[in-house]
């Protein structure tokens, strides 16, 4: 599992890409893949894994082959279900809900 | 025959035969000169009542065993998976799904004992109520609008047919399908929202567009026959064809020069603006059409947050091509105005035509007649254009709240995890 330090404020486009693309899979991911989905360098992407890590919106396994998956966890989705209704509901002209 | 269609037939014969009658009817007044107005006017009248007949009623769709919002999320989100706009009535069960350009239906949902009754109403677009209302306004052309309410009605049962009713059980529980608050649901709802509203904001800057041109080649006609008139009728040369000639060149030389600059001119203002919109348009599309069809994901493509997140920066400016498309965003009240404009100048030329005759009273009855359809409609345009104002100003001061209340939930979501 990556060490890096987190981000101090983390970016939201970041974080919801990092949740969709592990959303579309539907499954555990290999690190590499989710890094190209994000869009950011490996220093940034470390950062940000841990970040997730650590507040249980994904997880992470090691597989037979020694390659690093990374999941959606339920927290994670509905991290990223909230994410989606707030802005979906900007878009549809209504008061967000809480 | 089953009861909705023994029912849609009905209506169709009654729409015939009432205006079939109002046709016949007419004809008593052909012969009479002075009554002969009446026999115009018999067209409009039996065109408007084919029109009434066919589209005010509502036709049933199905009876569905489910509660009636459920069956309008199920309805709209299906509907949206066919890649068709869908707009919500935010205080009636009712959606309104666009089937072309000149054609809509609006889907009722009621709740009945058994769960709910989907009935549907033809509802022709701004655009084709207003083809609509051009054919009626003016009586020589009002049999023409026939074959167009025909057809509109028509398409409008196709897709009812086609697309609805097949989505709908008879009295069985409407299939299972995901919870409105799922991912998949909200994203495709979202993207067709927003393609939505880009699309619209497309076609009303390509419609004011099109009004500059048109304006711009009016302008030049004006010029061209001020131009040519003038130099005809001041001109010290005694040879005609030569005074002919130089002010044709002249003339044409000036309404060319400025028909050309004002397009070239309104082509570099609005294309910059037509291409975003457009682009926006496309993103959205592409993205929605990916989201409809999950198989189409095959590799990395753009996120569908992001697009949303970053189309919400765009929805100011697309409430602005509103607040500014005026007459262009409700061609049907446009296009009404224009008929009462084309009357009220009929009226100020008969009342200079009674002048010519000498017949006073009739004169000053249709010059009054005029100038008040003129102030009329002075003041119902300048009330139109403030109450769009008004309209586009809370759009866009609710659109600002929304989108500072969402930001801030959002990031303190985030810290908060």
């Amino acid at each position: 599992m990556a060490t890096a330090p987190p981000p101090d404020r983390p970016d939201l486009y970041v974080v919801a890409r990092l949740l969709e693309r592990l959303w579309r899979e539907n499954g555990p991911m290999l690190k590499t893949r989710v890094q190209v989905a994000a869009n950011v360098n490996y220093d940034v992407f470390t950062r940000y894994l841990a970040w997730m890590h650590g507040r249980g919106l994904v997880s992470m396994e090691t597989s037979a082959d020694g390659h690093e998956r990374v999941a959606l966890t339920p927290k994670g989705y509905d991290a990223y279900r909230k994410l989606v209704q707030w802005i979906n509901e900007v878009v549809r002209g209504r008061a967000p809900g809480p | 025959m089953r009861a909705d269609e023994r029912f849609t037939a009905g209506i169709v014969i009654a729409a015939i035969v009432t205006a079939v009658s109002i046709l016949l009817s007419g004809l008593l007044f052909v012969d009479n000169l002075l009554a002969s107005v009446f026999f115009l006017l018999s067209w409009v009248v039996a065109a408007t009542a084919f029109l009434a007949i066919l589209f005010l009623p509502w036709y049933s769709v199905a009876e569905v065993r489910a509660p009636p919002d459920r069956v309008l999320a199920y309805l709209a989100f299906r509907l949206r998976l066919a890649q068709h706009h869908v707009a919500q009535d935010p205080k009636r069960p009712v959606l309104t799904v666009t089937i072309g350009s000149t054609s809509a239906v609006k889907l009722r949902v009621w709740p009945t004992s058994e769960g709910s009754r989907v009935s549907f109403q033809p509802f022709p677009t701004p655009t084709g109520l207003g083809i609509l209302l051009v054919l009626l306004i003016l009586p020589e052309i009002a049999l023409f609008s026939f074959p167009v309410t025909a057809y509109l009605f028509f398409r409008t049962h196709r897709f009812v047919s086609r697309t609805v009713r097949p989505l709908l059980p008879p009295g069985e529980p409407l299939p299972a399908e995901p919870v409105p608050d799922d991912i998949g649901v909200l994203l495709v709802t979202g993207l067709a929202e927003g393609h939505r509203l880009a699309s619209e904001a497309y076609v009303l800057e390509r419609s004011a567009y099109h009004d500059n041109l048109l304006l711009a080649a009016f302008a030049a006609f004006i010029v061209w026959a001020l131009v040519f008139i003038g130099i005809l009728v001041t001109s010290p040369d005694p040879d005609f064809g030569h005074r002919v000639m130089t002010a044709t060149v002249l003339s044409l030389g000036g309404a060319i020069t400025l028909g050309v600059g004002s397009g070239i001119i309104a082509h570099v203002r609005f294309r910059p603006r037509l291409a975003r919109y457009r682009a926006w348009a496309d993103r959205l599309w592409e993205a929605w059409m990916r989201e409809a069809s999950p198989a189409r994901w095959t590799g990395p493509g753009p996120s569908a947050f992001e697009l949303l997140a970053e189309s919400s920066r765009e929805l100011p400016t697309w409430l602005e091509v509103r607040r500014r498309s005026g007459l262009s965003r409700d061609p049907a009240l446009g296009f009404l105005i224009i008929g009462m404009m084309f009357w009220a100048f009929g009226l100020l030329g008969g009342g200079i035509t009674f002048v010519l005759a000498g017949n006073w009273l009739a004169a000053i009855a249709f010059f009054l007649a005029g100038v008040g359809l003129t102030v009329g409609l002075y003041l119902l345009y300048g009330w139109l254009k403030r109450r769009w104002d008004e309209e586009a100003g809370r759009d866009l001061a609710d659109w600002i709240r929304r989108l500072d209340m969402v930001r801030s939930q959002m990031d303190r979501f985030l810290q908060d995890l």
